[in-house]
């Protein structure tokens, strides 16, 4: 009894954590009509729908692989780069250590949007645009990542540092042998942040991207709006092919993903 | 010597290379999506086959709004597209961009009288200090749309064109239905807050909306849509809702404007304002949504006595003057292809936007539409009876998307009572609205 109604519940709030989902879903199949209800008429599914997506824009599946390639090298790089760069801010000593720090989150104080058009400056003059480094080169070193993980190495005990130097360990085995496994889960939510910023962004790729071969799925979505009346089952069923690689990759990293969030919860 | 032998060869390929199969590439921005979007693709296709010495590239983009921004940060880079589709309200920001040939200019250097044929309201909206600065591409204005079977249900008369705001106020005291409860199931009028409409209410009491002239004449340089033209519109809705006939779907746009026209079309509200573009889709789904709405057309509505008319809206190609003079060339061509008679009818018959040349009219295709479609006729008719003056012509000015996000809140809180009269409600907006295009001016002068 007590189980069954935890499962009810359970069921219910999957329910509601789907909703979207479904109702996504449910809008595609509906036709093209302008009063669609929140279940759709079960006996006239209109599946075509999606066929129609690539019939309209035989773009779509470039435009999903250039979002993958563009964002999944925004998140290595960013890693990477944060790493490197928030390592000595953490455990090293260094003649303008202070400024090197204020440096990095001084960039956090300036607003993105006055930094696109010097930003899209260089592009245009490195002849970059339409390409792939112009959605990924502006976005490789962030300030907020830096932050995080230096405050993340911070929390690595100075013992163990000490204990493994004393061991004869040097200065990069210490980083990705101890150091980078331990502060797992600050990395796994940079990482994160860094992909979904990235998968989301809209402005900077409609700007620097004239060829449409080049665009990224936010932007090319927008192809599936209609200017006078709307009807809603192109866009929805354009933004279900778009989600399902990214709703496939979280299923079945979900378990690494929650292993690697409380890895360093208990100090082993 | 090798050297200057290949250098030699180079330039003779070179050279066969452009006399050969020397296409010049003209791109060419487009904001129009959807259907209508792939109408726009099929006139450049046309284009294209129609003649070898120029290839147009059309790229998509997202909507009015990010084609005109865009092109506003790619002037500081130097790359613009030869020709962009620029809607209705971003005319004075084009014209400051200071990167634009203006029409009449290519028009006079190539003697070509097209400009007379041109239909007047349109070329009218066009003009802004003596120049037709674009080429005007897809037109529309709006009409009022209803439910020609709820009209005869209740005895009203389904052919009237002209109806004031009294009549309609009458017209929906009858057409409202409520259920054993007293709750409403028809709403004589749906409307939502849509400062386009308000606008067109101006012109139609033959009201300034900004000062001096609209703009039309030298730069404007205040708002002026806190008049008694814009306090009637607003107090026109307002009893609407208030007499328990009307209902308000919110600030146009979005879900809200889905909203208004699904109550449409399941016959939900028996009256609505739209654009005449989409006269299509609501026959379209009221004919799916099987509930029995017949959609006619009528005018908008005016107070008793009103001379004025209604303003063209829509979208105008624009040439930027940057590029090789073979690709301006090219870009002028594709613009002349775009006006011609026959292919405004084309464009026209397989979208519901009017045709822009009066010799479209002339056209079996345009015939053959306008006899599938006779609520179109209406509109035409609508657009014909405008008296040409400033106010009909439509306000010009650097800031329309803000002053009509201003007039949009406003209406919106004198609709919830935040505001004790409508012309409180506008004085706010207006005043906002002329210190943003101070500013506006100020830092394009």
């Amino acid at each position: 009894m007590k189980k069954a109604l935890l499962y009810l519940f359970l069921t219910l709030a999957a329910l509601a954590v789907l909703f979207p989902l479904l109702f996504s879903l449910s809008l595609a199949l509906q036709g093209e009509t302008v009063s669609p209800r929140i279940l759709p008429d079960f006996t006239r599914l209109d599946f075509t729908v999606f066929a129609q997506v690539f019939a309209k824009e035989p773009l779509m599946g470039r435009w999903i692989f250039n979002s993958w390639v563009v964002s999944i090298s925004v998140t290595a790089g960013v890693l990477l780069v944060s790493v490197l760069a928030a390592y000595p801010l953490a455990l090293f000593r260094f003649r303008g250590q202070t400024f090197v720090l204020f440096l990095f989150l001084s960039t956090l104080m300036i607003p993105w949007e006055s930094t696109i058009l010097p930003n899209y400056l260089t592009i245009a003059l490195w002849g970059w645009k339409d390409s792939y480094q112009a959605l990924i080169v502006p976005f490789l070193a962030s300030g907020f990542g830096i932050f995080l993980l230096r405050q993340a190495f911070k929390t690595v005990p100075a013992e163990l540092h000490e204990a493994a130097v004393m061991e004869g360990c040097g200065r990069s085995r210490f980083l990705w042998a101890i150091l980078v496994p331990l502060t797992k889960p600050a990395l796994a939510t940079l990482g994160i942040w860094a992909f979904l910023n990235t998968w989301n962004q809209y402005y900077w790729p409609l700007l620097v991207i004239d060829n449409p071969v080049w665009r990224t799925t936010q932007v090319g979505i927008t192809a599936f709006r209609s200017t006078e009346i709307a009807s809603y089952n192109l866009p929805m069923a354009a933004t279900l092919i778009v989600l399902a690689p990214t709703v496939l990759v979280l299923f079945a990293g979900q378990k690494q993903l929650v292993e690697g969030l409380t890895a360093g919860a208990v100090k082993g | 010597m090798k050297f200057i032998a290949k250098m030699i060869l180079g330039t003779g390929l070179m050279l066969v290379a452009a006399t050969g199969f020397a296409q010049t590439k003209v791109t060419f921005w487009y904001g129009l999506t959807g259907f209508n979007g792939e109408v726009v693709k099929q006139v450049v296709e046309k284009y294209n086959a129609s003649q070898t010495k120029y290839l147009i590239e059309a790229v998509s983009q997202p909507d009015y709004d990010a084609t005109i921004n865009k092109l506003n940060t790619s002037l500081a880079g130097g790359e613009l597209p030869h020709v962009v589709q620029v809607y209705d309200i971003g005319s004075q920001r084009m014209i400051d961009t200071k990167k634009v040939t203006a029409v009449s200019d290519l028009l006079a250097k190539d003697k070509l009288d097209i400009a007379k044929d041109i239909e007047p309201a349109v070329a009218a909206y066009y003009t802004i200090g003596g120049k037709l600065w674009s080429m005007p591409f897809n037109s529309s204005a709006p009409v009022m749309f209803f439910n020609k079977a709820a009209f005869r249900e209740v005895g009203l008369d389904a052919e009237k064109r002209v109806w004031t705001y009294d009549e309609v106020l009458a017209a929906g005291k009858k057409l409202v239905k409520k259920d054993a409860d007293g709750k409403v199931t028809r709403y004589g009028l749906g409307f939502t807050l849509y400062s386009w409409l308000f606008e067109q209410e101006l012109a139609t009491q033959g009201a300034l909306f900004a000062d001096p002239a609209n703009g039309r004449l030298t730069r404007a340089t205040k708002l002026v849509f806190n008049n008694t033209a814009g306090v009637n519109w607003l107090n026109f809705l307002k009893k609407n809702l208030d007499d328990g006939v009307g209902r308000s779907f919110g600030i146009d746009g979005g879900a809200n404007s889905t909203a208004r026209d699904a109550a449409f079309v399941n016959g939900e509200a028996v009256i609505t304002f739209n654009s005449i573009a989409g006269l299509r889709g609501y026959l379209k789904n009221a004919a799916d949504a099987g509930k029995g709405v017949e959609v006619g057309t009528a005018y908008i509505p005016r107070p008793a006595g009103s001379k004025g008319g209604v303003i063209i809206g829509g979208a105008s190609l624009w040439i930027t003057n940057t590029g090789s003079s073979d690709e301006q060339a090219g870009a002028w061509d594709f613009l002349k292809f775009t006006a011609q008679p026959d292919i405004q009818a084309f464009f026209s018959s397989n979208t519901g936007y009017y045709p822009i040349r009066k010799a479209a009219y002339d056209l079996p295709e345009m015939k053959a539409a306008l006899a599938q479609y006779p609520q179109f006729q209406v509109a035409i008719d609508q657009l014909r009876a405008t008296a040409a003056s400033p106010a009909t012509a439509g306000a010009v000015f650097g800031t329309f998307v803000k002053t009509r996000g201003n007039i949009q809140a406003a209406m919106e809180q004198f609709m919830s009572g935040k505001f004790p009269t409508a012309k409180a409600a506008l004085d706010d907006a207006a005043r906002k609205s002329s210190s943003e295009l101070a500013e506006y001016n100020a830092l394009t002068k």
